[in-house]
């Protein structure tokens, strides 16, 4: 157990997802049951290398299992999924899985669940906004990472909170040194449109799943048309949030960090406020 | 602790393991209807009492630390079912009017 928990913490330090399968109940007075080793708290592991630790107790049921949790990367939350434990001794086959999925009373149930590294925010500027940004995100559980070229506002006495990383260099440097993942949401709020504008094209092709930036309805409407005739394609264009933070009538710098906030947490949990999606046009629920 | 960030709860847990600590960990596994967390909540209960996380809060919160004081006990891991249907008018009860599965696991030190 030891071995499973280090590795844990090895792969999310790294930002790496894992998959943790549990098997959290077996059914008692099953005859079957004596000839496997399943235990109730038994786990398994899948790092995203594709390495596995840990056996659940029975290879063909390692095998059905990790097929299925592999669909679940890069997802939320926890699936569960009952097997009936005399079909592990099944050829291994590829309706395997779809064969021992129970329609009936679960024999054994495992747990399937996708365990997500610390979510980071990015910040391109590092005005009253990002400042905004970064007490917000603590609570939120962000780590956060503010570049600006300019070095008397990317500093310890304008952010004190010692988890945000400040980096004081040029926009475009710092872009190219950050280690992308989609576990980061951008917030481009710089001090200028031409920053942002700058800012937003090195992004476009990041792995990131959230580029949100500032501006007008009508500034950003405009950017967007200009990168779409300079070749950048839609689904790129699906990823930039803007105007920026759901529309909560925000006016104070926290105001705007918390709309702003609020829409990533949106996005990365799914939630269901969203309608439509078009690149570039977005709704929500309540702004109809 | 937030809900966002099972991360530092991994390293709590790590942590705690490393010390010796008795603790429990709890996971809400499924729920249907109303519940007061989704699938997937955490929440660490220590054999002195102390709690990191959640997985409701409230009265559900207070059954589950009960069992997982139980199961460390028994040394026992354990998927509990806790139906949240009591009348909407009682004052102690729980109300969401959903059900919700939460796998408690021990971790003891070897």
């Amino acid at each position: 157990m030891d071995n499973l928990l280090s590795n844990i913490s090895q792969a999310l330090s790294k930002n790496e997802e894992v998959i943790l399968i549990t098997i959290v109940e077996v059914s008692e007075n099953i005859e079957t049951l004596e000839s496997f080793d399943l235990i109730v708290g038994k786990k398994r592991l899948l790092l995203a290398s594709g390495i596995t630790i840990n056996s659940l107790g029975d290879s063909n049921l390692d095998l059905a299992v990790d097929r299925e949790a592999h669909f679940h990367f890069y997802q939320q939350n926890i699936t569960t999924l009952s097997l009936w434990t005399n079909k592990f001794e099944s050829p291994d086959n590829a309706e395997f899985v779809e064969n021992i999925k129970l329609k009936q009373t679960p024999k054994i149930r495992i747990a399937i669940e996708v365990i997500r590294p610390q979510p980071c925010l990015l910040i391109c500027g590092a005005g009253h906004i990002a400042r905004a940004l970064t007490q917000l995100g603590v609570v939120l559980g962000f780590r956060a990472i503010v570049i600006d070229d300019r070095a008397e506002f990317a500093n310890r006495g304008y952010f004190p909170d010692p988890s945000t990383e400040l980096q004081a260099e040029a926009f475009e440097q710092a872009i190219k040194s950050t280690n992308f993942s989609a576990n980061m949401a951008v917030v481009i709020v710089t001090r200028g449109h031409k920053h942002d504008e700058g800012c937003l094209r090195l992004l476009l092709n990041s792995t990131t799943n959230y580029i949100g930036m500032i501006g007008s309805r009508r500034r950003v409407t405009v950017v967007k048309e200009k990168l779409l005739e300079e070749g950048f394609s839609l689904t790129q264009l699906s990823k930039i949030y803007a105007p920026i933070g759901l529309d909560i009538g925000a006016k104070t710098p926290e105001e705007i960090a918390l709309a702003i906030l609020a829409e990533i947490v949106l996005v990365r949990n799914r939630g269901k406020s969203v309608v439509d999606s078009s690149p570039l046009s977005r709704q929500y629920k309540h702004n109809n | 602790m937030s809900l966002l960030n099972p991360a530092a709860l991994y390293q709590e847990l790590s942590q705690a393991k490393e010390n010796k600590q008795i603790l429990a960990l709890a996971t809400v596994i499924a729920t249907k209807g109303s519940t007061p967390q989704r699938a997937g909540a955490k929440m660490l209960i220590y054999r002195d009492g102390k709690l990191s996380g959640t997985v409701g809060g409230g009265c559900v919160e207070a059954d589950v630390v009960g069992a997982a004081q139980r199961l460390m006990r028994q040394q026992k891991a354990q998927l509990c079912r806790f139906e949240l249907i009591a009348d909407p008018g009682d004052p102690e009860g729980d109300v969401c009017g959903g059900i919700m599965e939460i796998f408690i696991e021990p971790y003891l030190p070897e």
